[in-house]
């Protein structure tokens, strides 16, 4: 009877387990789609016109703009 | 005159009152505000809907934090970039070339790059606060401070813009003297 009473708690404990494993994600995500600067095969200490060109453009990007945006998203639940 | 010494005596002890409270230092408010904006949060009864508040307070701060340190990053390649571009410029200047035109930009490009820097690290101490005063007003205090914190940063993030393009006007005026032609990019 003890081992039948154990078998159960130890099903129910495992069920239970794998429930919490696959709950579904909170309504909100954090944000952090952060863009990483992109690698730039051209030499540190090059002074070649297309190279500097190359390096000053790999500074471009959204500004934050996807962040924004999920922010904004997130806020939709309210 | 004891009357005169009676009210001297009150606009003093109301000096002494109020003048911490006129002394508080904007991290002192901000902190007030943060400290008032909790305690505001717990009140609301709908779970759900104070986690959302939490999760764009949190992720606010997070995102500034970010943004703002890249920002800089860039900046700092930005000017790294142009202290090469003087360099190369300097060597033409010694082979007899004429380069006013690049140094006037050059000066142009380094007052843009410090004026960036200013907004940017002024952006990452700025802080936001969700203004809760009902539950049914959540949706528009959190809009509220998401639309501000969203202008600001478009605002610190042009000012990086304009600085690289001030740096790119550089290379524009080198490329006429050494005789090359650019690409266009996405922010010509």
């Amino acid at each position: 009877m003890k081992l039948k009473t154990a078998g159960l708690l130890i099903a129910s404990s495992l069920l239970l387990g794998a429930c919490s494993y696959l709950k579904p994600a909170a309504t909100t995500t954090a944000p952090q789609t952060i863009t990483p600067t992109p690698a730039v095969s051209v030499s540190p200490t090059s002074t070649n016109l297309k190279d500097l060109d190359t390096e000053l453009n790999a500074t471009i990007d959204d500004g934050g703009a996807a962040d924004l945006k999920q922010l904004q998203k997130d806020a939709q639940g309210l | 005159m004891k009357k005169l010494t009676s009210l001297f005596c009150f606009l003093a002890l109301a000096l002494l009152v109020t003048t911490p409270a006129l002394a508080l230092t904007a991290s002192e408010s901000a902190r007030m505000k943060r400290d008032e904006f909790r305690v505001r949060l717990a009140t609301i009864r709908d779970e759900k809907k104070k986690a959302i508040v939490e999760r764009i307070d949190q992720n606010i701060v997070k995102i500034n934090t970010n943004r703002t340190a890249i920002m800089l990053r860039h900046l700092t390649k930005i000017e790294e970039i142009l202290g090469r571009i003087e360099t190369r410029t300097n060597s033409l200047a010694s082979s007899g070339k004429d380069v006013t035109a690049v140094r006037t930009a050059i000066t142009k490009a380094r007052e843009a790059i410090a004026a960036a820097r200013t907004a940017v690290n002024a952006q990452a101490v700025k802080t936001y606060t969700i203004d809760i005063t009902t539950e049914t007003n959540l949706g528009s205090a959190v809009s509220a401070a998401r639309t501000a914190f969203a202008k600001d940063l478009s605002a610190a993030h042009q000012t990086v813009v304009t600085a690289r393009k001030a740096v790119r006007d550089v290379l524009k005026e080198l490329a006429k003297v050494v005789g090359e032609k650019l690409t266009t990019t996405s922010e010509d």
